[in-house]
């Protein structure tokens, strides 16, 4: 179970702006504080996979950060519930039991798969047999024994993102935090992904995670969060969603969330 | 910190970076192959040079000299033992021929009397002690080596001319010829051992060396653990790790810092196998030296030492500098203004005289060469190592502190790196009313600080008293410009606000406490420091004829202008945006007391500054500062335009030691002064406020 509280991020911009005319000559600059993520709270079940939607730059890179323990909150925090009901909040014991993939975690070029794994094994407290036994588990599993022991520069984008995955998974983690995990990926690829995400859940874990592919997270999502400036704009299971707006498909809804609240905005300026 | 996340972090590290082909490179090949090519390289080189210049035949033409048989015959008397070996060549045109370059000298006679010249050449007195009736002129180009050479070539020639002239002539008077020539008879004895002399000579490279191997080997490294990792893109994996931030930056510390001692140790154990290896050869040849090795060992093993400390600083700066970069291209470039400042400090252990001393001690990477410089003279001053050895780790210790500072910021670990610089972009992207950056502050001190340096000391010794307007106008001039072209805010920037009167009352109010407890330090500092507050105001004689009023101008009003809108107006202001309150004002202080360039000025003038600086932050207003060193400045121009006067209405101004009474006085009067203008300038800020 993970839980965030009142979660928020304060960004410092420098932004050129133009004045009520649209005078250039006059802009005026200001380094203005923004919430990238604006207060959220939310709580996510054991075994359960949600999926965090919005435009760019709605603030969802930055809820997963923290949400990863990469970034530390300016205000509220993020809880970990264990299963067996101790609460974790410092984030060194947070990241214990969580596997966090973005489009920025790159891996060690210069080690294979395996080389990496143990690295990481040992900074995570592993014992070097453990450590074994595990990373075989895993090659089993993501079918990487072909590659798992080339040097990581050498491999396909598609055997990357195994190897990426494979890194998540070699601390057994309770709880998987992907940013875009299907992004840039051919079809078969990316499926398998979605698979592996569907193989957790029945594993019990929680799965986290963001994607602009509304069909797969319509397929894959148990709950759905829609995130505009920083703000909840929306939250529900798929199906609930598309009732409430008459729509047959999560991309309709999307866009007609989208327009409300960019109305409501509007309004309010 | 987790010892056992730090082991495996630290394996991490160290694996990562030796997987990387330049490091090893630069690690490896470098020390092991190119210095000792290098060194005995070098070495071949010169012998063969000087080899060369003992073979080589020089040319030297002998223009109108009656005497030049007897001269030429002593080149080829057995007895003579020249070190060069001349051939005399007839020419006609002897310039033509120089320029030609047929000849490499020639010797011409310039008689005294040149009517009958030609015929005697030598007059003889009626003792019968013959001299020559003019002077004999050799002829080169000092810029070419040949030419320099056969210059020295015919010299000795001559001075053989002159030895057998001199003893004919010794001889004819009968006389003694030792007791002539030699009247003092000596020789020298060098204690030195062999040892001492050949340290003396390595030991003024090999500093260099050291830290420059030091720097090859800590660069790659800090590079590639900081910058490269954020162009790789693993920072994020690294951060997704349970490890703390603190962890992860000792972790890499302490990696770079082993590979560069190991570099540095490899590039030891090369540079002293080349040297041992010349040696050994030049000792085969000449068969005179014989150099006891093992006498090297404590000062090579203490060496080892002072090394690892400084390793330990040079890792700790380069990953400072590194961590701001974005790839390892644009680390490469931040980092070469280190390595030349690092390079410069090497070439301390080749001035002379200047030595290891509990000042230069403290001086970082001076210190290390200095140290290893006196270590190969088999000089061991085990208190002054100390300070080396404490100084380094302390030094390291702080960059590190700094570093870790730095590394938790997520701004640098998740952005453009440094953007500080507002400067770099041109002025039509610049946005209107923003303040400077750290980068921006830094840029604009070190420019103005080197045009001051260089210009302000020209300005003023080449047009006196317009020089000193020049040089104010340098200092209010930069900030200035500066920031019109980030079109910065100029009345946030510079604190431009009409201070109301209690502002100005309670700032005058600190300034006049303020003045009295510097005389107070003044006169302890004095106590340390033989230089004293008179001396410098020696400077200023010459301007004492002008006017009280002109001077009142120069050197009160305008450094008052100047100096506040740089130090309290930009530098502050800048500062004030961004750190603490304190902070601001005791960095900006310090850089107030650095460009007065002195050290008892320094003290005196941080402090100063640091009042300044005060008011300013306290009432938004840098005429209240203005105001203050206005005040400070024209005390010190009236103290030396009117002493007489000034003695006998506040004698206590000019005491070189004072009494305990007047300790007393000052010090009541000066505590009053200043909790009453701390006290205005609350009131009025509250007021202000409401």
């Amino acid at each position: 179970m993970i839980k965030v509280e009142n979660l928020s991020k304060v960004f410092v911009r420098t932004d050129v702006c133009k004045d009520q005319t649209g005078n250039r000559k006059k802009a005026v600059t200001k380094q203005e504080e923004f919430y990238a993520v604006d207060h959220i709270s939310f709580e996510v079940a054991k075994g359960e996979i949600v999926g965090i939607l919005g435009p760019n730059g709605a603030g969802k890179t930055t809820l997963l950060r923290m949400l990863g323990n990469l970034m530390e909150p300016t205000e509220g925090r993020v809880i970990i519930g264990k299963e067996d009901g101790s609460i974790l909040t410092d984030m060194v014991e947070m990241k214990k039991e969580i596997g966090y993939l973005s489009e920025n975690t790159k891996l060690y070029h210069r080690f294979s798969t395996r080389e990496m794994l143990y690295m990481l094994g040992e900074i995570y407290g592993m014992g070097k047999e453990e450590c074994k036994k595990r990373a075989q588990e895993i090659f089993d599993v993501l079918d990487m024994n072909s590659f798992g022991d080339n040097r990581i520069e050498k491999l396909s984008t598609g055997q990357m993102k195994r190897a990426s995955i494979a890194r998540c998974l070699i601390h057994d983690p309770q709880i998987y935090i992907f940013d875009e995990p299907t992004l840039g990926l051919d079809i078969m690829s990316a499926d398998a992904i979605v698979e592996f995400m569907k193989g957790q859940k029945q594993l019990g874990k929680t799965v986290l995670y963001s994607t602009h592919y509304l069909e797969e997270a319509q397929y894959l999502c148990d709950r759905i969060l829609m995130i505009m400036n920083g703000k909840i704009v929306k939250q529900g299971a798929p199906d609930e969603l598309l009732m409430q707006y008459g729509a047959k498909d999560l991309r309709e809804v999307f866009h007609a969330v989208i327009r409300e609240n960019t109305e409501r905005g509007e309004e309010e300026a | 910190m987790n010892p056992v996340s730090i082991r495996a972090l630290l394996k991490k590290e160290i694996s990562d970076i030796f997987r990387d082909k330049k490091t090893l490179f630069m690690m490896v090949v470098i020390p092991l192959v190119l210095y000792p090519l290098m060194i005995i390289g070098m070495t071949a080189l010169m012998s063969s040079i000087m080899t060369n210049q003992k073979e080589t035949v020089y040319k030297v033409a002998f223009t109108d000299i009656p005497f030049q048989k007897e001269m030429t015959a002593l080149l080829e008397d057995k007895e003579q033992d020249f070190t060069y070996k001349i051939e005399v060549t007839p020419v006609e045109d002897a310039s033509k021929a120089m320029a030609d370059g047929e000849i490499d000298a020639y010797i011409s006679f310039l008689p005294k009397d040149k009517t009958k010249a030609a015929k005697e050449a030598f007059v003889t007195d009626e003792t019968g002690v013959t001299s020559l009736n003019g002077t004999l002129q050799i002829t080169y180009y000092e810029a070419n080596d040949d030419s320099n050479t056969a210059s020295k070539a015919a010299e000795d020639l001559i001075n053989a001319y002159q030895d057998v002239i001199r003893t004919k002539n010794i001889r004819k008077l009968k006389l003694d010829e030792d007791a002539i020539l030699y009247p003092v008879p000596y020789k020298a004895v060098g204690l030195s051992s062999v040892e001492e002399t050949v340290g003396n000579m390595v030991g003024s490279v090999i500093p260099m060396m050291i830290i420059v191997s030091i720097l090859m080997g800590a660069m790659y490294p800090a590079i590639d653990v900081t910058a490269g990792e954020k162009e790789r893109g693993t920072l994020e994996t690294l951060l997704t790790l349970p490890v703390t931030n603190l962890e992860m930056i000792m972790s890499k510390f302490l990696a770079v810092s082993v590979i560069s001692c190991v570099s540095a140790v490899l590039n030891i154990i090369s540079m002293g196998a080349a040297c041992v290896f010349m040696m050994s050869m030049i000792g085969e040849e000449e068969g005179a030296v014989e150099i006891n090795f093992t006498s090297y060992i404590p000062a090579v093993m203490i060496t080892m030492i002072v090394m690892i400390a400084f390793a330990l600083f040079v890792t700790a700066v380069c990953m400072c500098v590194c961590v701001f970069a974005k790839s390892f291209k644009e680390a490469n470039n931040y980092i070469t203004p280190v390595m030349l400042v690092f390079m410069f400090g090497g070439f301390a252990a080749m001035v002379p005289n200047l030595e290891l001393s509990t000042t230069t001690a403290a001086i970082p990477v001076v210190n290390v060469a200095l140290s290893i410089n006196d270590l190969f003279q088999f000089k061991y001053d085990y208190a002054l190592l100390g300070i080396v050895f404490v100084t380094n780790v302390i030094y390291s210790l702080i960059t590190v502190m700094i570093l870790g500072r730095i590394y938790n910021s997520e701004a640098i670990l998740f952005s453009e790196g440094l953007s500080s610089v507002k400067f770099i972009r041109r002025r039509s992207e610049m946005k209107k009313g923003q303040m400077p950056g750290y980068g921006d502050m830094i840029l604009l001190c070190c420019v103005t600080m080197l045009l001051y340096l260089y210009f302000g000391s020209w300005f003023q010794v080449r047009f006196g008293v317009a020089g000193i307007v020049m040089t104010q106008a340098i200092i209010i001039g930069m900030p200035l410009l500066y920031a019109w072209y980030i079109k910065s805010g100029f009345k946030k920037l510079f604190s431009l606000k009409v201070p109301g009167p209690l502002q100005l009352l309670g700032s005058f109010c600190l300034w006049v406490g303020g003045y009295g407890f510097l005389m107070l330090i003044s006169v302890i500092l004095s106590l340390f420091m033989k230089e004293s507050v008179q001396n410098v105001n020696k400077l200023f004689e010459d301007y004492m004829k002008l006017p009280v009023f002109v001077l009142a101008l120069l050197l009160a009003v305008l450094p008052a202008i100047c100096e506040e809108i740089m130090f309290r107006g930009f530098l502050f202001g800048t500062m004030r945006t961004y750190a603490k309150r304190l902070t601001a004002i005791i960095v900006v202080s310090a850089i107030f007391g650095i460009y007065h360039m002195s050290l008892i000025r320094f003290i005196t003038t941080s402090l100063l500054g640091i009042i300044f600086a005060y008011a300013v932050s306290e009432t938004d207003s840098i005429f209240c500062s203005m105001l203050m060193h206005f005040c400070n400045n024209l005390v010190s121009v009236l103290m030396m335009k009117y002493q007489k006067e000034m003695k006998e209405v506040l004698p206590v101004l000019f005491k070189e030691t004072l009494g305990v009474t007047d300790v007393c006085i000052v010090f009541i009067v000066s505590a009053a002064a200043v909790l009453c203008g701390l006290w205005l300038l609350r009131k009025s800020r509250s007021k202000a406020w409401r």
